[in-house]
């Protein structure tokens, strides 16, 4: 039998509330103050980690289409990096299409894409396409931010959790 | 361009990406020196917290060689509270400040220290030299020693005294570093006028107390060199520290660049006056200190106004719809009790531009130095400071739609 990774979390925390937590009652605040905190980092572990490779896919996928939809926005302009732009795509499909990819491939091509948008957005103004980027950026990134918020939504720090669709709606 | 370059690798910069950061975003002096102090450490391997013990043996002898005499030092220990800076409690036995021979006193002080790495890196000069600054004008904690080049301490740190008060109300004491904190309506009437008052008396503070602020840059009245400086502080520490990137970050940079409004009036700014960084007194209702004065600046008395106001650090009142800001009153109230106290005026297109501004530092330093501290083990906070990481996207989200209503 191999454990798995829910239950091994499940017995931790167990351990830590029940045995640990009350002989900490006399410490230091600052160390009470840990303890809490690291209770809810395996909260948050124990209710996203199963969903990882399903998220960080959907992410993929989301700045496949955002790079592709800069492409086209630049495409027009005195912009240099097209070439690239158009690699990242052709790379994202690949990685999407390959079913033994892991989630650290996903986050590696997902900062990439990160970064080279990024790099064209500090580029527009003398490309002469700063406006129609800009719309399309603020858009696109509104778009994705509710589904980081929901991702982050254990942490129990966003202000307007009731606004934001169940983390199942992320993948339908 | 080429995104796979291995001198984007941020837990190892090099010379060369230091050097490109410090000229393609100029900054103040001595917060140039501050930043790239930070990037030198930081290949110096994870953090490790010091003992108590080594504390109170390097603050022992920074106080000795400046006083010239054997001193005392118990009932040390750690402080919690704060995201930032190590701090220790204890008990000075000395002469006091008369230091006569014959004189012998005990005083509570605090020693602020700087771990590996911070989520807002700042120089121990500076806040030693506003606190001076401030004193007399609003309560805050008296500076007594620095030790700038970390010379007796593991890392520079300041001692001043310690100061009653709490932070946090009895009936809501669960709130992480002020958050949305709650004082509840009583309270929050009994603090309303020193939080407004204050906050004028620090931005109306004698000119010629700058005097004593060596380590900051005097904006020029009719520039917007200053402001540009402190966006560009921010864009430095995103470059410096980011996990990775947020497009959406290099547009608001963009625009806090084309936009940057002429000084039209030098303040001390605070930097961080909200709630959670005051210190008062439950029963009577009064601020009895004003701490974190590690982000002050001279320049827009709107940027500490607007700082007041995030959504971040407010909550709704008892009718589920009046926002409070800093959980003390609504916006509104405070902008006009501001302007009275002040003599200074509200302008609202500066309003805009730095609640944008605040936005920015918040989500760069939450995105930004936040979790690049946590994952590099750089200080005694790691897990607060991840967790605070997820208030970064609520704030981004909040930084989108603003943006959007008054920028585009």
């Amino acid at each position: 039998m191999i454990q798995n990774l829910q239950d091994q979390l499940a017995i931790v925390s167990r351990t830590l509330t029940e045995l640990v937590q009350p002989v900490l009652e006399d410490a230091e605040p600052h160390i009470q103050e840990q303890f809490q905190l690291t209770l809810a980092t395996l909260g948050f572990i124990s209710q996203r980690a199963h969903l990882a490779r399903k998220f960080h896919r959907v992410e993929l996928e989301f700045y496949r289409g955002f790079v592709s939809d800069v492409l086209e926005v630049v495409s027009g302009s005195e912009m240099e990096s097209t070439d690239a732009l158009r690699d990242m795509v052709t790379e994202c499909d690949a990685l999407l299409q390959d079913p033994t990819a892991d989630t650290d491939d996903y986050l590696e091509l997902i900062k990439v894409a990160r970064a080279m948008i990024s790099e064209v957005i500090a580029a527009s103004p003398k490309a002469g396409c700063a406006d129609s980027l800009r719309r399309l950026v603020a858009s696109r990134t509104s778009e994705f931010l509710i589904y980081q918020r929901v991702w982050m939504l254990p942490f129990g720090l966003d202000p307007k959790p009731e606004q934001l669709p169940d983390i199942e709606e992320v993948f339908s | 361009m080429n995104w796979r370059n291995p001198t984007f690798d941020r837990e190892r910069p090099t010379d060369a990406f230091i050097e490109n950061v410090r000229r393609k975003f100029p900054v103040e002096p001595e917060i140039d020196r501050i930043l790239t102090n930070k990037l030198l450490r930081r290949v110096k391997g994870p953090f490790a917290r010091p003992s108590l013990d080594e504390l109170v043996d390097g603050t022992k002898r920074l106080i000795e060689a400046d006083l010239g005499y054997q001193v005392d030092i118990t009932d040390a220990q750690f402080l919690s509270g704060g995201a930032s800076k190590l701090q220790v409690i204890f008990s000075l036995g000395w002469r006091g400040e008369s230091g006569e021979l014959d004189h012998q006193e005990s005083s509570r002080m605090v020693l602020r220290l700087e771990p590996a790495a911070s989520v807002t890196e700042s120089s121990r000069v500076r806040e030693f030299e506003v606190l001076k600054a401030v004193q007399g004008v609003i309560p805050a904690p008296k500076a007594y020693w620095l030790d700038a080049k970390a010379e007796y301490l593991p890392y520079p740190g300041i001692v001043y005294s310690f100061c009653q008060g709490v932070a946090k109300p009895s009936a809501d004491p669960g709130k992480v570093s002020g958050l949305g904190q709650n004082y509840g309506v009583e309270l929050r009437q009994k603090l309303k006028p020193d939080f407004v008052e204050m906050l004028a008396a620090i931005h109306t503070l004698d000119p010629s107390r700058f005097a004593q602020l060596t380590s900051f840059e005097v904006p020029q009245l009719g520039s917007n060199e200053a402001a540009i400086m402190q966006v560009n502080a921010l864009r430095r520490i995103w470059e410096e520290d980011r996990l990775e990137d947020e497009p959406m970050l290099e547009l608001v940079y963009q625009w806090l660049l084309q936009n940057a409004p002429a000084t039209d009036y030098v303040s001390l700014v605070h930097g961080d006056y909200r709630n959670g960084n005051f210190l008062f007194d439950e029963e009577a209702g009064e601020i009895t200190a004003w701490l974190d004065w590690e982000g002050a600046v001279l320049g827009d008395r709107h940027r500490d106004l607007t700082y007041a106001t995030m959504r971040s650090f407010a909550h709704l009142s008892e009718d589920n719809k009046t926002v409070l800001a800093s959980g003390i009153m609504p916006i509104d109230a405070l902008f006009e009790a501001y302007e009275k106290a002040s003599g200074l005026s509200v302008d609202m297109n500066r309003i805009h531009y730095y609640t944008i501004f605040n936005m920015y530092l918040l989500v760069v330093l939450i995105l930004g130095a936040a979790a690049r501290c946590a994952v590099g083990a750089k200080t005694h906070q790691d897990v607060l400071l991840n967790y605070l990481t997820g208030v970064g996207y609520p704030s981004m989200s909040e930084m989108m739609d603003y943006f959007e209503r008054h920028a585009a």
